[in-house]
């Protein structure tokens, strides 16, 4: 049986902590910006999606501060969320190839 | 504190509470980030907020909390659930042993046996294609005789109050039997389930099963009531459901999540204790016998669901307490 694919939710949270370690405003600032300011993420969606990825272990608390009085955790990417990221892209990959060759061979016209 | 803050505070008090403990300061640094010269939370982030603790509390009753594959649960269900149906034919090997004896109750009890048999033939089935691993088949039997079960139990009805609460106690197996259905239909297999259990596991259940299956023939076959005293009852009752929880491997996750749904059937006995301690809602006697089954079936099909999910919900729970945040 084979696992369906990552929500995109999911999938840009674990992006964004693909290159370093960042606190929950920072993963909202990047996936906006990932995303290319097309999906808004709020705080319920992110805490609902890093309660399970950290019960997954996909992903793990890095460390705390406190910022101004505030409590500041940091999350990062397990190597099982590091492995499952790399599946997702590597999936993604192979039906865009497959899709833009499709697109190419249209008697119509194709991409750009 | 300020208004804004106040409000934000309110609406994580939806949350649940071990979640709150852990992640609410967090999350209201985040907030209030997030938040900039507001008054006052916007409507999307404040549905988005109920929604999220919507979620979390759902992730928490169901137990769908991570960290195993649901299907390898199944597929131990697969392998164990058809083999503990067989223990429900308890009530007819009682009623068989009465007939084999030509006690009184042969005239009436040879029609209902004739009935009853072939369900019980089609379970059996299912017990030895899910143990061979012919689970496609072993599928299809299982669909047939939950079939069978709904129609036997909740269709048709019984006249006398007596005679409809025994037939509902045994909504617990109906249930268990969908169950048994839904592992062979969509789980990886018996053969994974085996792999996850050990091979002793079915040696444990199919003795468990066998304990109250011989109390009936005895009973019967001694002309005494079924379960003739309710040490009796218990002893086969809890020789057949310790067996289950200790073949399910209660020492692993999926394990003992598929031991407490294994225990479905024994579920049923908190709605009969309810009924038989004279707490039956009074207007309950005044409803016709197609409305009270109606209801009945609800009580005895949902109150067992109810508590495994309650139950499935605990563990997780119970293990989040015990994982503090990094100092």
């Amino acid at each position: 049986m084979t696992e369906g694919a990552m929500r995109e939710p999911t999938f840009l949270i674990l992006t964004a902590l693909a290159a370093r370690a960042q606190h929950g405003y920072g993963i909202l600032r990047d996936v906006e910006e990932i995303s290319g300011g097309r999906v808004t993420l709020r705080a319920g969606t992110l805490y609902a999606a890093l309660d399970r990825l950290c019960t997954d272990g996909w992903v793990a608390v890095d460390r705390e501060e406190v910022v101004d009085g505030r409590l500041r955790r940091y999350y990062r990417l397990t190597n099982e969320g590091t492995a499952k990221l790399e599946a997702e892209v590597k999936r993604l990959q192979a039906h865009t190839r497959v899709a833009a060759q499709r697109l190419r061979t249209r008697p119509s016209g194709g991409i750009a | 504190m300020n208004d804004v803050e106040r409000r934000y505070r309110r609406l994580l008090r939806w949350y649940p509470r071990d979640h709150r403990e852990r992640n609410g300061e967090e999350m209201l640094g985040v907030l209030l980030a997030d938040a900039r010269d507001r008054e006052r939370p916007g409507r999307r982030e404040t549905l988005d907020l109920l929604w999220g603790a919507a979620r979390l509390h759902l992730r928490r009753i169901v137990g769908v909390d991570g960290g195993f594959d649901r299907r390898d649960v199944l597929a131990i269900l697969s392998l164990l659930a058809p083999v503990l149906m067989l223990a429900a034919a308890e009530q007819d090997l009682y009623v068989l042993g009465a007939w084999l004896r030509g006690g009184g109750w042969v005239t009436s009890s040879g029609s209902y046996l004739a009935s009853d048999a072939a369900l019980w033939a089609i379970w059996l089935a299912v017990a030895v294609l899910a143990v061979v691993g012919m689970r496609r088949v072993a599928a299809v039997g299982a669909w047939l005789g939950t079939a069978g079960f709904v129609q036997a139990v909740f269709v048709e009805l019984q006249d006398t109050w007596s005679f409809r609460l025994w037939t509902t106690m045994n909504a617990g197996w109906v249930l268990l039997g969908a169950l048994t259905a839904v592992a062979l239909t969509w789980s990886p297999g018996p053969a994974r389930g085996r792999e996850l259990v050990g091979r002793w596991s079915m040696a444990v259940l199919a003795t468990s099963v066998a304990v109250p299956l011989l109390f009936g023939l005895l009973d019967g076959w001694t002309e005494d009531t079924l379960f003739t005293t309710a040490w009796e009852a218990l002893l086969a009752l809890g020789v057949l459901f310790f067996g289950a929880l200790v073949a399910a491997g209660p020492w692993s996750r999926v394990g003992r999540r598929a031991g407490l749904m294994l225990l479905l059937p024994a579920m049923t006995f908190v709605p009969v204790v309810v009924a038989q301690a004279g707490l039956v809602p009074h207007f309950m006697y005044s409803l016709s016998v197609f409305e009270a089954t109606i209801i009945e079936a609800a009580v005895f099909a949902g109150v067992p669901v109810l508590v495994v999910l309650l139950a499935l919900g605990v563990i997780p729970r119970a293990m989040r307490r015990g994982r503090r945040p990094v100092a």
